[in-house]
């Protein structure tokens, strides 16, 4: 009995200690989940309340009616799927190089993979803002493109080459004795297997690039070339314009990709990122 | 066994790899570097100056001002991270009612882009009608309501909030993944042997963790290091300069003032920075593979 209630006492500490910190992890989520559904009176009430005394949808019909904002989803789509086919298929090859093959320029390859990790975006910026004026790509999706590219193949290869090398050299070579070249070994028999971890890695460089918000603000002039991100950022300078509603909705919608592929892929991620290795 | 012949064709293989490094990663970064030394403006030709950056930098009075605010935020915040990561990794490894549900919320504030990460935290800070204020005020743990983003006691920590909650959850998931390798004959052993839990956690569980905190802590400096929509968004680097860091001087030098060669400057004393922790991190990372292999 006394040992039951000390379980209970325990598992009932344990309970509340996990619901302060999951407070603090979702309450801005919430908050923001409940903006979008109150009308502009109510957000700005003095004693504000979670749930919503009347529930509107007129911040999400007016989202919706600013055709910038379809425009802004669109081009983040756009950049985004072209950024993870990019940095994929450029660094699929490369991360089987580094994986498997015992050469001299290994370590110092993988060594850089780690330090450029370490680089601080803004000593990338200048040289890439350089480069994209002087082959006036400035302000322009392709441009943006070619940045994020850069910016995400270094994890993208750490991760790949993580999940190459989780891969059993033995298949290979059975592959490689039953006369499969290999290109044909890589696709037919390694690709298949690693695909979760290839898919994990192409995923985060699609919210990678979905979420970027730093190379954007830099690059990007009009409003043609305006990411998501770019969009949030106009409407967080309309924000107290009674326009916090509408800017409630645009940050949920915009996080809504993120978090439901995150919660497909995190835990490959995870594991490519501080082992190396998925088990 | 692989003949030799296609262990030459996949020597091949790294030569487009090691181009693709070169200059979509190496060239760059270098050059980013090398503008640091230049007194490179818009328009105008590229030109060696040598260490006049940092004279400037130095001379304007911000480097100190800059590196004692990111140092001090960084180190409350990989303090805080740290705590609250371990804290929901232990949780969420032990036997909780609604595990799962805990897991998938967390994920939540590294899923959010950065922008629209300020644009909820700014409704939780709103001065006039936040949540925080309201509270606190219903509680009576204040009397008045606090401008959390222009009051230049409570800037900084305002700027840390936002740091730490979007890094608790790559932290928490790292360490939870690690601790589920944990043998678990490791902890009957260990309660044979007569350790009591926190003996156990002490001796057993913290040591198993040091290589991932070792990683997840450097890349959670640089991560902060880099972070700007925070300050920038949140308090334009102010009250005055009491959240100004160098990622948002540097932006301002060189898209404000069009100053690419102190902005450039500024990324190069941030790498000095950070680069003790580097050797930290590539110290781990060869430690962790010899123990793979």
């Amino acid at each position: 009995m006394s040992r039951k209630m000390k379980y209970n006492c325990r598992q009932i500490m344990k309970l509340l200690l996990m619901l302060i910190l999951m407070t603090f992890v979702v309450f801005p989520f919430l908050v923001c989940l409940s903006h979008t559904f109150k009308y502009e009176g109510e957000i700005n009430s003095l004693t504000p309340h979670l749930i919503p005394n009347k529930f509107t949808l007129d911040n999400l019909k007016e989202l919706f009616a600013d055709k910038e904002f379809f425009r802004g989803i669109f081009n983040s789509l756009k950049i985004s799927l072209v950024t993870m086919f990019l940095t994929t298929v450029l660094a699929l090859p490369a991360a089987y190089a580094i994986a498997r093959l015992r050469s001299r320029f290994n370590p110092a390859i993988q060594g850089w993979i780690v330090l450029s990790q370490m680089i601080p975006v803004i000593t990338l910026t200048v040289p890439l803002y350089l480069f994209l004026r002087s082959v006036r790509l400035t302000d322009s999706l392709q441009g943006l493109v070619l940045v994020y590219t850069i910016w995400s193949i270094p994890t993208t290869l750490w991760l790949l080459k993580g999940f190459v090398a989780g891969f059993p050299i033995e298949l290979e070579e059975a592959a490689s004795i039953d006369g499969c070249g290999i290109f044909k070994m890589f696709t037919k028999v390694m690709l298949p297997n690693i695909l979760p971890g290839v898919l994990t890695a192409g995923i985060f460089a699609f919210i990678g690039a979905w979420n970027e918000f730093f190379f954007a603000l830099c690059f990007l002039k009009s409003n043609e070339s305006f990411t998501l991100s770019m969009k949030l950022y106009q409407y967080i300078g309309l924000a107290g314009q009674s326009r916090d509603g509408m800017l409630a909705a645009a940050s949920l919608l915009a996080s809504l990709p993120g978090i439901i592929l995150f919660a497909f892929f995190q835990k490959y991620y995870v594991a490519g990122l501080t082992d190396g290795s998925v088990k | 066994m692989t003949n030799k012949r296609s262990k030459r064709k996949k020597l091949l293989l790294l030569i487009p790899t090691g181009i693709m490094i070169l200059v979509l990663s190496l060239y760059p970064t270098l050059r980013g570097i090398y503008l640091g030394f230049t007194n490179y403006r818009v328009g105008r030709p590229i030109e060696f100056n040598g260490v006049d950056n940092y004279v400037g930098i130095y001379n304007s009075g911000y480097l100190g001002i800059i590196f004692k605010n990111i140092g001090l935020m960084l180190l409350i915040s990989v303090i805080a991270i740290y705590v609250i990561s371990l804290a929901l990794a232990l949780l969420l490894n032990s036997e909780i009612p609604f595990r799962g549900l805990w897991r998938a919320l967390l994920i939540i504030p590294w899923a959010v882009p950065p922008i629209a990460k300020i644009s909820m935290w700014k409704a939780v800070f709103n001065p006039v009608c936040g949540y925080l204020n309201a509270y606190l005020l219903k509680l009576h743990l204040i009397d008045q309501a606090v401008n959390w983003t222009t009051d230049i006691n409570f800037a900084k920590y305002t700027v840390i909030t936002v740091f730490v909650w979007g890094c608790v959850p790559f932290t928490a998931l790292s360490l939870l993944a690690t601790l589920q390798q944990v043998p678990t004959d490791i902890h009957e052993a260990a309660v044979l042997d007569g350790a009591n839990s926190v003996k156990y956690f002490r001796y057993i569980v913290l040591p198993y963790l040091n290589q991932t905190t070792a990683i997840t802590m450097s890349l959670v400096v640089v991560w902060i290091m880099n972070d700007f929509s925070s300050q920038y968004l949140l308090t334009k680097g102010g009250p005055g300069s009491a959240t100004l860091t160098p990622m948002v001087e540097a932006y301002r030098q060189g898209f404000t003032y069009g100053n690419f060669g102190f902005a450039s400057a500024y990324g190069n004393t941030m790498i000095v920075c950070v680069s003790v922790l580097i050797f930290i991190y590539i110290k781990s990372m060869n430690a962790r593979d010899k123990g793979v292999n």
